[in-house]
């Protein structure tokens, strides 16, 4: 893990400095300002030395737990970090419960009624979440609660009401796929062996169902929630950006347009960071939830 | 030339285009009691001189007062205003530009009231010396900034002279050059030495550049200042500034009130506080204010006003606005013939300003064919004879110029095609723009690609100098700035003259403009330099817009006015 912290940290390090442009042409100096004006800001920063020795002063500074600041509005990145990443723990976490409470439930109903029309109503509604793009997801619901029936905020932080529609939007896709995934694995087990014989002893279908079949079919969907957070990282880009809300994913594009150095760096490897421990608890999850690749 | 102060008013003894205060306030006292109607008010006003600038701005803060139901200020409550434009460091010195919440946490010496005269905020009164060398401001007593510090002469000479001082990186010091000095002989007198007649500093001094900030505050702050604190005059302070998010003021209880006649609420303001959103994707904006999401709001996007028109909670506001748009051609490109006026002016030609008003405008504008908006008092009609939409007369200039078309359909001249790169800042109305422009010059054999670039790409690559670029100002007074775009001082890096241009006539021209000794000189002046613009084409002048401002009904006290860039927000307060 810590190579692969240190490759990215080099590579995104490299890459941001190789993009054209720097701090002093994304607003942090006045756009009239001259270029004996901008190469002392540069210079002042450091900016006009070799991109390993800049990159050995950051890696000093790492080392002696100076994070840093914003460039832009002089924040330091410890209290960006505390904010942010809270807000994006809120977007996400509301994710997920949404997504794991409506796709459990249809993806059981959708196998229980296999081929009738609420199997055909649920996986329509997969198939749509999964072809959907996130953004227009976004303006749809934007048109629909804020435009259309002035339910809902269009954006902003964070107010349970702002919460609502970018945690729809994040959580659409993980929906989809969720419920296909607890379909699939429900109709895998509701014809073995043992689930003739609960029934052959007498059982109610909804014990048989919630209690015996669903616990087995669930394993898959566990050690897909680890996987599922790496994803949502990906979605969190967008769907932040687009409802304005202040986590982690919307950071990230602001300072890299701005090309706030420090921000950009710093939470490029949180965000890998993060990617690389929901793969680490995914396979954890995978284990715990199916003894056998425990013990293998 | 003197001049006088009258209740904070600037009288001037000879070329009276401002009017007398008084006789403007009460007209506007009769309108809103109900005793005059529009009409009669209108006839009044052209009667007392007004133009028709002054007139609707003068109306539109009318109405926007007028929707109160209740007459009776309330204290309380946040103002959430929507901003179009993402915010700039708080720190008059060295900002991009100047937010509204410049008019909260920051006064100057003087500024404009509704109908555009010159009257007193942080100054009182001022005389200009008769050879018009030397202004001498008095500065209202016991005057704090939010800080608890002493806001005296003292403290502002200390701002100008940090604008002066290059070390500072002020980008605007180039307009200052013609101040020699400044001084401060006691704690309510400045004055400002002069080089020579400069009557445009009063245009300057207004400016949200010029606000008065305590100088030793900013240096204990470094670069810090206007990102984490800022200390000023005006009747708010600054409680949190997040760019691409929100900026948040609350209301600064200590305020002395101001010293502008213009403003009813003389004391603390009403509102505890306001917070601008920056709302940068054009649509967001009228779903939000639709949506109460939002209180007021500067910039919907120009296809959404006439639904926000229709909307009967909502106010819309609609003002000339002190902008343009336009775009360089790099003089160095002698291969182009970019250093030919008749190359440029042929290219010029083959832009339908008019019809991209309508398209992407939606009427809400005008064509450029100078520099500047027809709203500005020296305008002149005479740049309306240049850059006229003529694709006929593009192409015979473009092959006088020894142009001939190739095989497909492109110029070629010597071996070169006639094509180059222009950039842009990737934003969707700068896209459109940009399009339009090189669908336009397509049909006169020019093959331009448009580059969007993000923020800090476009100021890296405007800096050494591309074939083209495409930019837009904002400045209350537009010569100015545009002075900047086109002064020879400021070519080759040095400066934001992006077209490498060097024009004597335009220097010539700059001179006048920052050598002029009265109001009537300074209109001469200001000709001189649109002619030489529309004429000599240091940068092609593309469009103007409107500025439109919308207001929820619970709003009051709210003026955004033609002269001023943002309203002030000393008299607004929420029913």
């Amino acid at each position: 893990m810590l190579l692969i912290l240190t490759i990215s940290s080099i590579v995104i390090f490299y890459a941001l400095r190789s993009a054209p442009g720097g701090p002093s042409g994304g607003g942090v100096i006045n756009p009239l300002a001259s270029q004996e004006i901008r190469q002392a800001y540069d210079k002042r920063l450091g900016l006009d030395q070799p991109v390993y020795t800049q990159y050995f002063i950051y890696l000093r500074h790492l080392a002696t737990g100076d994070l840093g600041a914003s460039l832009v509005n002089g924040t330091p990145i410890t209290e960006l970090l505390a904010t942010h990443a809270r807000n994006s723990l809120v977007l996400g976490v509301t994710a997920l419960v949404i997504s794991y409470v409506i796709a459990i439930p249809l993806g059981v109903l959708a196998a229980v009624k296999r081929n009738t029309w609420v199997d055909q109503l649920a996986m329509g509604g997969a198939i749509l979440g999964m072809g959907i793009p996130n953004f227009w997801l976004a303006l749809i619901l934007v048109y629909f609660f804020s435009l259309r029936l002035n339910l809902l905020p269009s954006s902003g932080c964070c107010d349970p009401p702002q919460l609502i529609m970018p945690a729809l939007v994040l959580a659409a896709e993980g929906t989809a796929v969720t419920m296909r995934m607890t379909r699939s694995s429900m109709l895998e087990h509701l014809s073995d062996d043992f689930v003739r014989a609960l029934r052959a002893k007498g059982l109610p279908e909804w014990n048989v169902v919630i209690r015996h079949v669903l616990r087995n079919a669930l394993i898959p969907v566990i050690s897909l929630t680890g996987l599922r957070l790496g994803w949502l990282i990906g979605y969190a880009l967008i769907v932040e950006t687009i409802f304005r809300w202040p986590g982690v994913g919307y950071l990230l594009v602001d300072s890299v347009l701005r090309r706030d150095y420090p921000v950009a760096q710093f939470f490029s490897l949180v965000l890998i960071l993060f990617v690389l421990l929901a793969n680490w608890l995914a396979d954890i999850g995978y284990g715990l939830a199916n003894p056998r690749i425990r013990v293998a | 030339m003197n001049y006088q102060v009258a209740d904070g008013i600037l009288v001037r003894e000879a070329n009276m285009d401002d009017l007398g205060q008084p006789v403007v306030e009460n007209l506007v006292t009769q309108y809103m009691a109900g005793g005059l109607s529009r009409r009669q008010f209108v006839k009044g006003a052209l009667a007392l001189g007004l133009g028709m600038t002054a007139i609707g701005s003068l109306l539109a803060a009318c109405s926007s007062s007028s929707n109160s139901g209740s007459t009776t200020p309330k204290t309380g409550g946040t103002l959430r205003e929507g901003y179009d434009l993402d915010f700039s460091r708080l720190d008059p010195i060295n900002t991009n530009w100047y937010d509204p919440a410049f008019y909260a946490v920051y006064e100057s010496l003087v500024t404009n009231d509704a109908a555009g005269n010159y009257v007193a905020q942080i100054a009182s009164s001022w005389v200009v010396a008769p050879d018009g060398k030397k202004v001498t401001f008095k500065i209202r007593s016991g005057l704090k900034f939010q800080s608890g510090a002493t806001l005296d002469a003292a403290a502002i000479k200390a701002v100008y002279d940090g604008i002066a001082d290059p070390k500072n990186g002020s980008p605007l010091g180039s307009v200052w050059v013609p101040v020699a000095s400044t001084e401060a002989p006691d704690a309510t007198t400045l004055v400002i030495n002069l080089k020579h007649p400069y009557f445009d500093l009063f245009n300057i001094v207004k400016t949200g550049y010029w606000d008065i900030v305590n100088m030793a505050f900013r240096a204990q702050l470094g670069d810090k200042y206007g990102q984490q604190g800022v200390d000023g005059s005006g009747p708010f302070t600054l409680t949190e500034w997040v760019p691409g998010s929100h900026t948040s003021v609350k209301r600064w209880d200590n305020y002395p009130g101001t010293g502008s006649p213009f403003i009813q609420n003389k004391g603390k303001t009403y509102l505890d506080g306001i917070k601008w959103t920056a709302i940068l994707d054009a649509p967001q904006r009228a779903i939000q204010i639709q949506n109460g999401e939002i209180d007021t709001l500067r910039g919907p996007a120009f296809q959404d006003i006439t639904r926000l028109q229709a909307d009967k909670n909502l106010t819309v506001t609609q003002l000339k606005e002190w902008s343009g748009y336009f775009f360089t051609l790099n003089f160095g490109r002698k291969d182009l013939g970019f250093d030919d006026v008749n190359v440029r002016q042929a290219l010029s030609h083959a832009i339908d300003r008019g019809g991209i008003v309508k398209a992407l405008l939606f009427s809400h504008g005008e064509p450029l064919y100078g520099p500047i908006t027809s709203a500005d008092k020296s305008y002149t009609k005479d740049v309306e004879s240049f850059n006229q939409f003529d694709v006929n007369k593009s192409k015979s200039m473009l092959a006088a110029a020894g142009w001939k078309a190739g095989s497909d359909g492109i110029l070629t001249k010597n071996g070169v095609r006639f094509a180059f790169e222009m950039i842009i800042q990737a934003e969707s109305f700068n896209q459109q723009l940009g399009s339009a422009i090189q669908a336009q010059l397509k049909t006169v054999g020019v093959d331009l690609k448009v580059s969007a670039l993000d923020r800090g790409t476009f100021f890296n690559r405007a800096f050494a100098i591309p074939d083209s670029l495409m930019f837009f100002y904002l400045w209350p007074v537009p010569i100015d700035v545009v002075t900047l775009f086109v002064n020879s001082a400021n070519a080759f890096g040095k400066g934001p003259n992006w077209s490498n241009a060097v024009i004597p006539k335009m220097d010539q021209a700059i001179a006048a403009w920052q050598s002029a000794a009265n109001q009537n000189d300074l209109n001469a002046a200001g000709k001189q330099f649109q002619l030489a613009v529309a004429e000599q084409l240091p940068f092609v002048p593309i469009i103007n817009r409107d500025a439109f401002w919308v207001n929820r009904q619970n709003v009051h006290g709210w003026h955004p006015d033609q002269w001023n860039l943002y309203p002030y927000y000393n008299d607004v307060w929420l029913g």
